[in-house]
């Protein structure tokens, strides 16, 4: 099929895009300048200390620090207790020891014949 | 007529230049059409077109006090347009030649005499490689010359000469075996 450089100019003749077009360059302009003064001027954007956004992530945070410090508190109790109790075992296995040997020394003290003079 | 507009061009680029929205505003009226059908005629998906156009009337705002004339202008458009083009057509290649045959054409009032080889046409410039079709488009849409074309986009004027040549070829023969598949189709 034969066709002429005309026929080619006509096919891409130029085209418009959809109405309102400048309006939505103008819109997507305003939006990305937006943007970068927020980006240029993060005091402005960001929320502050006592603002409500992020309350509830906050709230959620405080708990999650209040329970680890809790179970570390726990933890160092137990910890101590189970010290407490070797040691307590421990110095009544010593006492037992002790007792045990006195007794023993006692026991051949009393029962070992006299020497003859 | 002609310098009366580009005078009123010149003022409005000057009132871009100096932050003013509607100097801007008249720029993007007088060249959202040449931009869009680059993209248009380049990628055949009028969404993605324009979506690109944005793109480039956006980086254009961004560096509206690197425009000297409104010679230079249109040529940094056109420029902008093609390399972008090119870039978007690297990225969605696979996609585009899903798409190519899918799209829709954009309602416009034709004055062509043969609508269906103009269609046809459109299609087998669309299939073209990148840099074949975008000489192809900035030749028969933009009226470029091979020497404005080459300094456009960088390259030898000879091989602006010798794409544009072997284009036309390639587009005969795809117009050929376009019209053969339809005649049996048909028949």
């Amino acid at each position: 099929m034969p066709f002429s450089e005309e026929d080619l100019r006509c096919a891409l003749r130029r085209k418009m895009p959809g109405p309102a077009f400048t309006q939505r360059v103008l819109a997507r302009i305003g939006q990305v300048e937006d943007n970068k003064s927020a980006q240029a001027n993060p005091a402005v954007s960001r929320p502050g200390f006592f603002s409500f956004r992020f309350w509830p992530a906050r709230i959620a945070a405080l708990a999650a620090m209040l329970v680890i410090a809790i179970g570390v508190m726990q933890y160092d109790r137990y910890k101590t207790h189970v010290k407490q109790e070797t040691a307590k075992r421990q110095a009544l296995l010593g006492i037992e020891i002790a007792s045990t040997t006195l007794n023993q020394a006692l026991h051949r003290a009393l029962v070992r014949p006299a020497k003859p003079h | 007529m002609e310098a009366q507009q580009d005078n009123r061009l010149e003022a409005a680029l000057g009132k871009a230049v100096r932050g003013d929205q509607a100097g801007f505003a008249e720029i993007v009226e007088e060249h959202q059409g040449m931009v869009f059908s680059i993209a248009f005629h380049f990628l055949r998906n009028s969404s993605l077109a324009e979506e690109l156009a944005q793109e480039v009337f956006l980086h254009l705002y961004q560096n509206l006090s690197s425009i000297q004339s409104t010679a230079h202008l249109k040529y940094w458009l056109r420029r902008v347009t093609a390399h972008r083009c090119i870039d978007q057509s690297r990225r969605l290649k696979f996609r585009q030649e899903v798409a190519l045959d899918e799209v829709a054409e954009p309602a416009v009032a034709s004055s062509s005499p043969d609508l269906m080889l103009s269609e046809r046409l459109q299609k087998s410039v669309a299939s073209l490689p990148e840099k074949q079709r975008m000489i192809v488009i900035l030749r028969y849409q933009e009226e470029l010359g091979p020497a404005e074309i080459a300094e456009l986009l960088k390259m030898p004027v000879n091989t602006v000469k010798s794409t544009l040549n072997r284009s036309l070829a390639e587009l005969r023969k795809k117009l050929a075996r376009s019209f053969g598949e339809m005649k049996y189709a048909i028949f």
